[in-house]
This record gives structure tokens, C-alpha cells and sequence, in this order.
């Protein structure tokens, strides 16, 4: 792609059509003040002539009136825009990059966008991430280049790869470099101000057309006269916005190209530009910004973000796809294209749209703005965000017990920053660094679940030789850490394992599984750890749609449960279990429960009444966890196993509960 | 004859107009030129930053690689060795852009620096814990984008210079050039043959 030609044409274009537009405009002024003469001297005056000094001064006034409205609807949408692109950015829901961040992908986004600033040099913007936003897209928003932001959309950052972010990057800084910004902004003022002779134009058409009505035949004569020039002023004024639409819409189209071309220009990457845009002509989320605001941004995206159908439609910003990719890859063959290879890319975005976890607030971030001064070391910091439960949040999930503790997570107080950065602090440091690690956490979980069962060594199968040589060291350490670190612990290993792949997966909970099974009891803890590392592996997921059921029609397995728990949380102490589980009986089952004698906890009995009660409806599950809850609250102190229950029935009914949510003063 | 007395004041107004024009004209293009090389200065500045940039970075990279590649010594000597040569011949240089054999001697050490580092990023490839590892892909991010960012500001400093020059070779700035010694810029050219061939850097 010759970019520097292709620049030059798209530029020359839109000074060609700038200047239709400017004649447009003259055009309107004119027709308007032929409309006018008209109709004052034909119908209002019926042949009677005022003088040619007082004319010539009435439509000086009237052209001077309507430049005067246009400029003011102008200056009202400059005004509108005034507040920087960061208005926008949060009106869409925006998440402001720290440039700081250590997380991959996000500091993958900042790295670019200065990459991309060398590139061109300007200085790099404010970054926005627009979460939860499956299309592929970004925009520049605000009208000058200091006080501009770039965002990027998530769907964005999940599947282009460095090349591809790179030039979607490169061709938002091109709207910047090119000033698109104040040029639409220019031309949507006009229009607005165009807009306004349409409305006067239909406001004189109502006024005349009321006062017929209101003083009847008197007034009708003159009234219609008035009422037709309103009627042609309307016309004009309508006529007048829709050609000039349409003159937008092609100067849009050629700016398009001009930051296509000037993208490539910067990134001199045609293929990478080519391959986004087939990516994003294979994403059927492609469509449009889910957060709306169309009007505001559209034109500063890289592709169209209107949501009707494509046409003759004057709003549209951006030229056809295929004519863009042809553009930068002259050999492209749509029809083949279209025929073998779309699929393929389709197939490849909806694996990546399944498997892989969506980008998470910065809570990192977050934390860190709030401890500023205060020298923590980072490690702290990024396992905390693990115990805050960032990582066991499905942000798809619409349930007001989620969003409580999303609300909690949301609003990160010093105190549960506090709280599990004392938690980490006291695991040992090396255990804490493995943890980060995908092999090395591996080895932790296995050294936990072996020291559970007393095992020395164990015959894993087909695991690497990295994850097996570091167990013996693991299980060494485990030795001396206290039962309440363990779940953090977990914790911050699960945060490294979601990069497992699916056949590591796989093999890494059959191993665990092999290990409890090793002996032949198999103990609580073990259980409840299971639980917790598989229902958080588990990609899987199924939806229990239709067939859900009411506690009433689950009372065995609730009793079942809650004995269990309040034996686990009584350990040797039958009286105070049975007081406890009294207490949550009346107080929440209405003493429809049975305190069950159990004489001995049993893994088939729990996983049956589990995939029971995980039908039960999302407001039965958060009344039996809060059951549970009030069962642990009961006795004022908390003891791990009743943490460890808590958190693995959690995990097991698909309602998460982070640590920190656990602490004890929660609990108290 | 008072026409004639008429005729020569325009005549001297207007040969004074002309010589006002053509000195205001070659201020302007004095202005242009000195814009210009400033510019291009400035993205020189940018490019030493840039490979500041990377110097800085490379410590860490081979200290974090080392745990990784006990058995690949010599390329991660090679890097320290390619890095240190480079810093010296920036040092020598002392960023003075009319210091051409300094310069050409920079351009020659970060080709070598690229060679090595790019054979360190090859192992990358080769050993699978290099890119599990939390660490190490932060660093190569880093690296990659410093990459990125010297190849860009070498293209910025490259596109800039080329302006410069031929603003200074066009008729009539050539004169003015001449006169104020607007000396010929130099190119940023890549002189080794692995440089050439574009480091990569995976991260699939």
C-alpha cells in the first residue's frame, strides 16, 4: 500500500467536499432569502413595495440572523464537547489505565498507545477500557489533542494480537494527528445550525396554523400567507440538513481512509491493519458500542458502531469493511474470502469468546492509589487482589448477593486491603512467589493435598518433571504453616492456575483426585479444598436453567448440610451444635429442620445432596448461605474449617464469596 | 512632469516592497530550516531515549533469564557484551550530531545489541518455563515494546530528517543553507544483516 498516495487523495477529497459543504451552506442562505423575497413580496405585500433601503437592510438582518444561528449551533456543540474526551469516556463507562499498571494486558495497551506516540509524536492520552464490551473497537473522543482520551474496547484487547492492537491504535492517534476531531465537530455545529432554520420554519408553520384556529376567519388569510413561508423555510432547513448529511457522511468516509492510511504510515503494517479488519468483519459482535452514544463517538471509532441496518442510512461514519481492507491489501478477494476463510476466524473468536476470562477492573490499581505513600511490598498488593476475590467474580453474573460483594469489592476500604494483606504476610515469602507461578503453584496445591493424606511422595501421572520436582520442597513448608493460611494460600495459587490449559486442567484434577483417594478415608479438609480448586477449574460451567427448585422440596439435603457444618464448627462439643443449629433453625427455617445424629461424614452422601441443592433458585442459595453464615456467626469466633465450609459450599451452589468477605468482622 | 515625479516614487515604493518581500521570504525560509533541524534534533533525542530505554532494561532481563538458561551462558554474555559496547559508544558520541564516525560507531553497537537480544528472544521459544513464567513475560513485553518504540522513533527521525534535507536541497533554501551552514543530516541506516531480519517476539 503506497500510504503517502493514498493520504494525499483522501485529503484532497475532503477539501473538495469541505467546500461543498461550505457551498451548501451559502446555497441554504440563499434559497432561504429567495423563499423570504418571495414571500414577502408576493403574498404578504401583494404587490405593494416597501423601499429598497428598508429591504436591503431586512435581509442583511435576516442572513446576518441565520449565520447567527449557525454559529450558535455550533458553538452550542463545541460547548457540549468542551469537557474533554474524559466525559465521554466515563459516559460510556470507561476504566481509566494507570499508566503504572503492572497487569499484562493492560500494561500490554500502554505500551502501544507510547509506542504508538514515538510513532507519531504526539504525546500519549489518558487510556480508557471499555469493560464488558464484546465488539471489537476503540475511539479518540475530545476536541483538542491535550486534552483527548483513547479507549479500547475488551472485545479489542481479547482478540487482536500486539500487531493488530497496534494499528487500531495507530489509527485512532490518526484522527488525533489529523485533527478529525474539530473537523466533525465543525461540521455537526453547522448542521445543528442548519437544523434550527428547519425548526423555526415548522415552528411559524404551528403558530400560524393555532391562530386559525383560535380566532378563526378573521386571520386565516394572512395566517396562511405565513404559514406558507414557514412551510418553505421548513423545506429548506430539511433539505438543507439532509444534503449536508450527506457531504459528512462522505468527508467521514474519507477521513476513514486517511487514518487508515496514516495508521499504516506510523506501524508501515498493512497485513496486521488487513487482519484486524477481517477479524472484526467475522465478529458478529461487531455491530455496535453496547453502551450506546453513537452520535457522540461514532465517527471516532475504527469501525461503524450504528446498530440499524447498513444502507443509504446518512448516519453511517465509516466506509464499507471490505473496500477498507481492499484498500490496504490490493489483492484481497472478497468472495474467497467470504467463502473459506471467514469461518475460520469465526471459529477462532467465539474459542477465544468461550475460554478465555474477560478482563478485570484494576482493583490493583485501585489499592494502590489508596495505600499511596505507604511501602508495601508489590507482591502483597498482587495476591491481595486474589483474596478480594477479583478472580472468582463472573461479571456476567446478574444475582444481588454477587453484587454485594461486588459492591464490597468495589469499594475497597484500607481495612480488608488491611485485612488480606495481613493474611499474605504472614505465609511465608517464597510460598507466596511459587504461588505466582503456573508450574510452581501446581506443586503447592499437590504438596498440600499429600501432607492431608500423610503421603510421602505419590506416583502423579503425566505431570512435568517441574511440577513433580518441586513437591517435596513444597510439602516441607507446608508443614509449618498454620491451617488459616491455607485458603489464602489456595487463593493465590487458583489466581496463577485459570492459565492452565484444558488438558493440564484435566490432568491436575485427576491427580487430586488420585491423591485423596489414596487412603482410604478421605477427611473433610481434603473434600472442602477439592471442592473449592475443582468448581473454580471447572470451565464447564452448566446452566441449570428451568428446572429449579424451592427449599421446601430440598429439606433433607438443607438438614444434611447444616448438621454437618455445625458438627464441623462444634468439633467434640454435640451440645453446642445442637444449640447452634437450633438457633438458624428457627431463626431462618422456621423449625422445619431435623438435627441429624451423624456419626461420620460421608463424600457421597454430600455430593448427592449437592447437585441437589445447586437447583435451588439464586434467592434459596443465598438464604442457605446465610444460614450457614449466622451457623458460624453463632459462637463469636471462627474456626477454619468453618471458613473453609463456608467458602467450598460457596463455590459449589456457583455463588462465590471471596475471602475478605469472610473475615471476622463480617462473621461477628 | 508631476506625473513623472509619480511614477518614480511608485517605482521606488514598489522596489521596496519587492526587497521587503524577499527579506521577509528568506527569514521565513531561514525559519523553516532552523524549525526544521531542531525537529530532527529532537527526534534523535528521541531515539536515545529510547535506547536508554532498553540499556536500562537488559540487566534485569538477563538477570531474570539466567534462572531459565544456566546452559546458554554465551548468549547472555553475549547480550551484556553487546549492551556495554553500546553504552560506551553513546557515551563517546555524547549525543553531538555532527559527530558522524561517533554516530555511525552507535548505530553499529545497537545493530549488535539487536542481533543478541534477538538470539536471546529465539530461546524464548525454545524453552517453555521461559514464557510460563510471570516475570520473564513482563520483561519481554518491555523489551518487545522497546523494540517497537526504537524501530518507530528511528522511522519518526528518519521521515523528519529526510524533510530536512530536502527543504536544504531545494531551490532557492540551498542558498540560505549554504550561507548558514546547514549542514546534510544523516539517515539512521541498519547496518547488520540480523537487524534486518526483524526481531520477533511471540507471546502465544
Amino acid at each position: 500500500m503506497n500510504f503517502f498516495e493514498h493520504q494525499r487523495v483522501a485529503k484532497k477529497e475532503t477539501f473538495v467536499l469541505t467546500l461543498h459543504f461550505i457551498f451548501a451552506v451559502i446555497a441554504i442562505i440563499a434559497i432561504s432569502n429567495i423563499v423570504l423575497f418571495i414571500g414577502i413580496e408576493f403574498i404578504y405585500l401583494e404587490g405593494e413595495s416597501l423601499p429598497w433601503e428598508q429591504k436591503k437592510i431586512f435581509y442583511t438582518l435576516f442572513t446576518c440572523a441565520q449565520l447567527l444561528v449557525i454559529l450558535l449551533g455550533m458553538c452550542f456543540k463545541i460547548l457540549q464537547l468542551q469537557g474533554g474526551g474524559k466525559v465521554i469516556a466515563n459516559m460510556l463507562g470507561g476504566f481509566p489505565l494507570e499508566k503504572t499498571t503492572k497487569e499484562l494486558n493492560q500494561r500490554k495497551i500502554v505500551n502501544i498507545v507510547d509506542e504508538i506516540s514515538v510513532a507519531s509524536g504526539i504525546p500519549s492520552p489518558p487510556i480508557y477500557l471499555l469493560e464488558g464490551e464484546p465488539s471489537i473497537n476503540a475511539f479518540v473522543a475530545g476536541f483538542h489533542t491535550n486534552d483527548a482520551v483513547i479507549a479500547v474496547t475488551e472485545g479489542a484487547i481479547r482478540h487482536l494480537d500486539r500487531d493488530e492492537l497496534q494499528t487500531v491504535i495507530a489509527h485512532e492517534y490518526s484522527h488525533l494527528f489529523n485533527g478529525d476531531m474539530k473537523l466533525n465537530t465543525y461540521l455537526v455545529g453547522v448542521l445543528h445550525g442548519i437544523q434550527m432554520i428547519s425548526i423555526l420554519g415548522s415552528e411559524i408553520m404551528e403558530m400560524t396554523s393555532e391562530r386559525d384556529n383560535d380566532y378563526g376567519l378573521g386571520r386565516r388569510r394572512g395566517g396562511g400567507k405565513l404559514w406558507v413561508v414557514g412551510m418553505l423555510l421548513h423545506v429548506v432547513g430539511y433539505l438543507g440538513v439532509l444534503f449536508g448529511r450527506l457531504i459528512k457522511k462522505e468527508i467521514n468516509i474519507q477521513r476513514e481512509y486517511l487514518a487508515d492510511a496514516t495508521a499504516v504510515q506510523f506501524t508501515r503494517n498493512s497485513m496486521a491493519l488487513a487482519s484486524t479488519f477481517k477479524k472484526i468483519l467475522a465478529n458478529d459482535r461487531h455491530q455496535y458500542l453496547k453502551c450506546g452514544m453513537h452520535d457522540v463517538v461514532g465517527h471516532m471509532c475504527v469501525t461503524e458502531v450504528n446498530i440499524n441496518k447498513r444502507g443509504s442510512n446518512p448516519n453511517y461514519t465509516h466506509p464499507e469493511l471490505v473496500e477498507r481492507i481492499m484498500r490496504v491489501e490490493p489483492n484481497f478477494n472478497e468472495e474467497d474470502f467470504l467463502k473459506n476463510e471467514i469461518e475460520k476466524v469465526r471459529e477462532s473468536i467465539e474459542l477465544k469468546n468461550k475460554e478465555e476470562e474477560p478482563v478485570h477492573p484494576n482493583i490493583l490499581d485501585k489499592v494502590r492509589k489508596e495505600l499511596e505513600g505507604e511501602d508495601i511490598d508489590k507482591s502483597l498488593i498482587l495476591g491481595s487482589k486474589a483474596l478480594m476475590g477479583a478472580i472468582l467474580l463472573d461479571p456476567n453474573a446478574n444475582v444481588d448477593f454477587h453484587k454485594k460483594i461486588k459492591q464490597s469489592i468495589g469499594n475497597i476500604s484500607v481495612e480488608s486491603l488491611g485485612y488480606s494483606i495481613r493474611l499474605l504476610d504472614s505465609i511465608p515469602v517464597e510460598l507466596r512467589e511459587y504461588a505466582q507461578n503456573l508450574d510452581l503453584s501446581r506443586s503447592i496445591i499437590y504438596g498440600l493435598f499429600l501432607n492431608l493424606s500423610g503421603l510421602e511422595t505419590f506416583q502423579l501421572k503425566e505431570e512435568t518433571e517441574k511440577v513433580r520436582g518441586f513437591i517435596p520442597k513444597a510439602q516441607e513448608k507446608l508443614k509449618t504453616l498454620e491451617r488459616s493460611k491455607h485458603l489464602p494460600l489456595i487463593d493465590l495459587c487458583l489466581s496463577s492456575l485459570r492459565e492452565l490449559s484444558k488438558k493440564q486442567n484435566s490432568i491436575f484434577i485427576r491427580n487430586l483426585k488420585l491423591i485423596i483417594k489414596s487412603d482410604s478415608k478421605i477427611n473433610l479438609q481434603e473434600y472442602l479444598y477439592y471442592s473449592i480448586i475443582k468448581s473454580f477449574l471447572d470451565k464447564k460451567k452448566k446452566i441449570f436453567g428451568g428446572s429449579t427448585i424451592k427449599i421446601g422440596k430440598a429439606l433433607n439435603e438443607i438438614e444434611y448440610l447444616v448438621s454437618t457444618l455445625a458438627y464441623a464448627g462444634f468439633p467434640e462439643d454435640r451440645e453446642g451444635a445442637s444449640l447452634a443449629f437450633r438457633r438458624v433453625n428457627s431463626d431462618i427455617f422456621d423449625n422445619r429442620l431435623n438435627f441429624m445424629e451423624l456419626e461420620d461424614f460421608k463424600v457421597s452422601v454430600l455430593n448427592k445432596n449437592f447437585s441437589k441443592l445447586k437447583r435451588l433458585k439464586i434467592e434459596e442459595k443465598e438464604l442457605l448461605i446465610g444460614a450457614c453464615i449466622s451457623l458460624i456467626k453463632f459462637d463469636r469466633r471462627t474456626i477454619p474449617i468453618e471458613l473453609e465450609s463456608l467458602r467450598a459450599i460457596g463455590a459449589i451452589l456457583e455463588v462465590p464469596i471471596p475471602l475478605t468477605f469472610l473475615k471476622e468482622e463480617n462473621l461477628k | 512632469m508631476a506625473t513623472f515625479g509619480n511614477l518614480l516614487l511608485i517605482l521606488i515604493g514598489a522596489l521596496l516592497f519587492g526587497a521587503l518581500f524577499l527579506v521577509f521570504y528568506f527569514i521565513s525560509i531561514y525559519n523553516g530550516l532552523v524549525r526544521r533541524r531542531n525537529e530532527y534534533k529532537n527526534s534523535f533525542e528521541q531515539i536515545d531515549i529510547q535506547l536508554k530505554r532498553r540499556h536500562d532494561l537488559i540487566p534485569n532481563l538477563v538477570e531474570t533469564a539466567k534462572g531459565f538458561l544456566s546452559h546458554e551462558k554465551d548468549t547472555l554474555e553475549a547480550v551484556i557484551a553487546a549492551r556495554s559496547g553500546a553504552v560506551t559508544a553513546n557515551q563517546n558520541m555524547a549525543g553531538n550530531l555532527n559527530n558522524k564516525e561517533g554516530m555511525a560507531e552507535v548505530m553499529k553497537a545497537e545493530a549488535g545489541l539487536s542481533g543478541a537480544l534477538g538470539r536471546l528472544m529465539m530461546l524464548n521459544e525454545r524453552y517453555p518455563e521461559l514464557k510460563s513464567d510471570k516475570t520473564m513475560n513482563s520483561l519481554m513485553e518491555e523489551i518487545q515494546s522497546t523494540e517497537n518504540r526504537i524501530a518507530f522513533s528511528r522511522q519518526h527521525y528518519n521521515d523528519v530528517v529526510t524533510n530536512y534535507n530536502s527543504e536544504r536541497e531545494v531551490f532557492p533554501n540551498v542558498f540560505i543553507a549554504q550561507m548558514f551552514n546547514f549542514t546534510e543530516a544523516m539517515l539512521w541506516e541498519i547496518t547488520n544483516k540480523e537487524e534486518r531480519e526483524n526481531v520477533k517476539v511471540s507471546f502465544e
